[in-house]
């Protein structure tokens, strides 16, 4: 009988220490926010390599869980990636041609330039594996100078910012995370407004004046406004739909992202650093 | 090998599995569990401390590898695991498969709303979690459960032997 009370008490006793340092934990880290606290970067750390080494592993299985059913779209995609090639070629020509033209101009003119961005591909190891999740972890991290903060850019678009960094991963927080924000600026028109996450629906584009000359199809770019976590003229969204809020005063849209968010096999990132 | 070194490894490697593999694989936006099919294994074969360790484990490693607040999905894990242990410990015998697989189902439901309770507590929405894509979650867990189950209660009974 003692026995069976002892077992009793330290089941209870292992239980409580782990709720407890499970709450220990939530408070921790929701006061520091999304972005990374010196606890998550350092288990990120841990963890980080035992995910990878597994995603290696299973890399072919993966491979053939991914592209079941995209046959067609694979076809589609390749097209559209050998016209794309085609013309990056061309634009490499004309990028060339413009280097040596702007380097003789700031010559010319003395000017020592702005802070620049350069860019790290990277593969997608993991995509949300969980209901709550809408982040991704890609397999450039600090040893290739991402930091937290750096937008994450795929295809033509913006999908999202770095928010965790291990040596040789990185967490990124999607646009589609109700918690992700981007300040955005019409590409037509000029006006301004937040884009925000709704997680599986279209993003949010809302703070706009209900007078504001915002037309469905519209692109909107983030903005870059001071202070801005992200640089001007980064695709964000084609507009889908707009609405008057009831006050009559706002109004919002729905605003696609112009990259599927799901579908990556690579990222693009800019580095503040160069 | 003793559960000091089984648990906490098929643990790691199941979370690995799910962010690596099965999160490719949603059906109608919902994502298997295979780290809370772990958790269940373990409340069932082991016991409710063990599933209670592996369900914090499990829940830690999902919650760093995702954006939640570290330690949500692992309170609720830990609960979980604790529960179904406790339920089965209750019983005089093992449970038969279509209740183990019931396990499954609540579990998998319980520990959803206990993460939603957590998240919008926290001021952080729905994150998209619907209902339905709760009911769907459970389903497809159980449908996992119907294919691994078996195989981790061998694995659990055999290899996992060790007092805590």
């Amino acid at each position: 009988m003692a026995i069976f009370h002892r077992r009793n008490y330290r089941r209870r006793l292992i239980l409580v220490a782990l709720l407890v340092g499970s709450l220990v934990l939530i408070t921790l880290d929701f006061r520091r926010g999304p972005e990374s606290s010196q606890v998550r970067a350092g288990l990120l750390v841990v963890v980080q390599p035992i995910s990878a080494g597994v995603t290696g592993a299973i890399r072919p299985v993966q491979n053939f869980f991914g592209s079941l059913g995209k046959g067609n779209h694979l076809k589609a995609r390749n097209e559209a990636l050998q016209r794309q090639v085609e013309k990056l070629q061309k634009v490499e020509v004309d990028k060339k041609r413009l280097e040596a033209e702007n380097k003789d101009l700031r010559e010319t003119a003395n000017y020592r330039g702005a802070t620049g961005y350069s860019y790290v591909t990277a593969r997608v190891v993991g995509v949300p594996a969980t209901n709550f999740d809408w982040s991704l972890t890609i397999d450039a991290g600090a040893d290739e100078r991402v930091a937290s903060g750096n937008p994450v850019l795929a295809g033509q678009g913006l999908i999202g910012r770095v928010i965790d960094v291990s040596p040789r991963g990185a967490k990124v927080m999607l646009l589609a995370d109700p918690q992700s924000s981007v300040g955005v600026r019409d590409e037509r028109s000029g006006v301004t407004g937040v884009v925000t996450g709704q997680s599986t629906g279209p993003l949010r584009l809302e703070f706009v004046d209900a007078n504001a000359d915002v037309k469905v199809g519209d692109i909107f770019v983030t903005s870059g406004f001071d202070k801005s976590r992200f640089p001007a003229n980064l695709t964000v969204g084609k507009v889908t739909s707009i609405e008057k809020e009831s006050s009559g005063l706002v109004l919002s849209a729905d605003v696609l992202p112009v990259e599927p968010m799901h579908d990556f096999v690579s990222v693009m990132m800019w580095n503040s650093n160069s | 090998m003793g559960r000091w070194i089984v648990i906490p490894l098929m643990t790691f490697v199941a979370a690995a599995i799910q962010v690596a593999l099965l999160a490719m694989l949603p059906v109608f936006g919902a994502h298997a569990g295979l780290v809370l099919l772990l958790v269940v294994a373990v409340a069932i074969f082991v016991g409710p401390e063990w599933a209670a360790v592996a369900g914090f484990m499990g829940g830690l490693m999902l919650d760093i590898l995702g954006v939640l607040p570290l330690g949500l999905t692992a309170l609720s894990f830990t609960l979980v695991g604790f529960v179904v242990g406790e339920v089965v410990q209750r019983m005089d015998r093992t449970p038969d498969f279509g209740f183990q697989l019931a396990l499954v189902v609540g579990a998998s439901v319980v520990g959803e709303l206990i993460v939603l309770g957590l998240v919008l507590t926290l001021g952080q929405g729905m994150r998209g979690v619907t209902p339905i894509t709760i009911v769907v979650t459970a389903v497809y867990n159980c449908l996992l459960a119907a294919i691994f189950l078996r195989p981790l209660g061998r694995v659990l009974a055999t290899r996992g032997r060790g007092a805590m």
